[in-house]
């Protein structure tokens, strides 16, 4: 009796699972551009959390992470009548991303030459001192340390890296979204990791 | 082993998912956004779409057959308006007509309409003459009767058939000059008609000439008229009425013709109204 009802609620479990498959990322937008509102419902479940994860590590303040996040899906949502799928849904979302932070970035450098009162290098300070990696336990120190390299990267690095993680995309697919050639792309990963490494080493 | 070959190892590795990188990494990382920034977007999103669906109207108001298509209907609409409106008054409202009609010369007008008023009120007593609804084309003339004949004999003949007489004169304008000549040959014929039927009935009357005659018309259809309408008194039962005004009608013309008033009133009639 028990086991029947196990059997059918993981039926029931994996049906749901085909379901959501069946509407790929492409299919939502383009049910979106038609008007179906529930469908960026579910596109945007999908992908608020990798999104949300990559503007934080790239912006590195929650503030300034979070009204890009907020742009890109503006963006998305105004650009819905003139998408074509001519690529993956998740290259087409995070080249908005990307150029998002990068028009930030640029901004925010133009502001720093611009303000020579502002010191980056007390930034960078302040918020090591935020994290405070003494009072944690080993493994959190050692996390702690992992993201203190990992916001220490170059943010061509770094984004990379977040591409990889939060999207599973592979080098070719990386290098199409941010616009450089396979080549660049890997040569920054690699880096990315190998400074990464460094802290897996010293655990 | 080299640097860079160990850095590719950890590269591969790491691609294929055998790294502790990508664990560290999604231990420390999880944040979510806010759940006002959530219902920020599917709103905005939601906003989005139901704003789109008026857009999605105006864009079809706007399309480019629309103004033609519009100005087509609106040509087509106006042209059948003025058509319906032509059937049903009778009388063109384009103003060329007119203009054709106001070059007509006034005696033309009369000269045309009046010979068939001179032969109906001529043949008054039998209205439905054969003769005056051939030469009239005019099938009213015909159908019309005594009654009402006698209200249109007369002056205002001209007047009770505008449109139709307009019409007539405007389709037959390039045939003026011949339906002149036919109107005044027909005058004539109908006043000498005219004469004879005076000679016969008023002696004093039969003195004058053909055109004192044509003048004397409308009073001798005055009279008919009078008649007519003792007459028509009569069948509606108001005798005593009838009565008096036929004594009246004797008073004011003493020298009128029995012969007339018994073709109109009949010997019956006449017997009857005489007594009291």
């Amino acid at each position: 009796m028990y086991l029947c009802l196990f059997s059918l609620l993981v039926a029931g479990d994996r049906l749901q699972k085909m379901d959501s498959s069946i509407d790929s990322d492409e299919a939502l937008m383009l049910r979106y551009a038609e008007g179906d509102a529930t469908a960026f419902e579910q596109l945007y479940t999908r992908h608020k959390g990798p999104v949300y994860r990559y503007m934080l590590k790239l912006c590195q303040n929650e503030a300034v992470a979070e009204e890009l996040f907020q742009e890109v899906w503006i963006k998305l949502i105004n650009a819905r009548q003139n998408y074509v799928v001519s690529a993956k849904f998740t290259t087409y979302l995070y080249r908005l991303a990307h150029n998002k932070f990068i028009d930030h970035y640029r901004k925010q450098n133009i502001r720093i030459v611009t303000d020579p009162t502002v010191d980056p290098e007390t930034i960078e300070n302040v918020q090591v001192t935020d994290n405070n990696p003494e009072q944690q336990v080993q493994m959190e120190q050692t996390l702690d340390r992992f993201n203190q390299v990992l916001d220490a990267l170059p943010h061509e690095q770094r984004e990379v890296f977040l591409l990889r993680e939060e999207t599973g995309m592979n080098v070719q697919e990386i290098a199409e979204t941010i616009g450089i050639n396979y080549e660049a792309a890997k040569s920054r990963l690699r880096y990315a990791i190998n400074k990464l490494r460094t802290v897996m080493d010293e655990s | 082993m080299s640097n860079h070959d160990k850095d590719d190892k950890d590269l591969n590795d790491y691609l294929e998912g055998n790294s502790e990188i990508s664990k560290h990494y999604r231990a420390s990382n999880s944040k979510e956004p806010s759940s006002s920034l959530d219902a920020k977007i599917l709103s905005a999103a939601k906003e989005a779409v139901t704003e789109n669906k008026p857009k999605s109207k105006i864009k079809f108001h706007k399309a480019p057959w629309v103004k033609p298509v519009s100005i087509a209907a609106l040509i087509t609409l106006s042209v059948s308006l003025i058509i319906t409106m032509q059937q049903e008054t009778g009388q063109p409202l384009i103003s060329k007509p007119k203009i054709e009609m106001d070059g007509v010369p006034a005696k033309t007008k009369t000269q045309t309409v009046m010979p068939q008023s001179l032969s109906v009120d001529a043949a008054a007593p039998v209205m439905n003459d054969a003769e005056v609804g051939s030469s009239n084309n005019e099938p009213s003339y015909d159908i019309a009767p005594a009654g009402t004949a006698s209200g249109a004999i007369g002056s205002s003949r001209y007047s009770d058939q505008p449109a139709r007489a307009k019409n007539e004169v405007m389709d037959r304008a390039d045939k003026k000059m011949m339906l002149k000549e036919k109107a005044q040959s027909e005058a004539l014929e109908e006043s000498r008609l005219a004469k004879d039927q005076l000679m016969q009935s008023a002696p004093v009357e039969a003195e004058m000439s053909g055109m004192a005659a044509m003048e004397a018309m409308p009073q001798i259809s005055k009279q008919e008229k009078l008649l007519l309408e003792i007459k028509s008194l009569w069948k509606d039962g108001k005798q005593k009425g009838a009565k008096e005004k036929f004594k009246m009608f004797l008073k004011n013309n003493p020298g009128y013709s029995e012969e007339a008033i018994k073709e109109i009133l009949g010997e019956e009639l006449i017997v009857l109204l005489k007594t009291e």
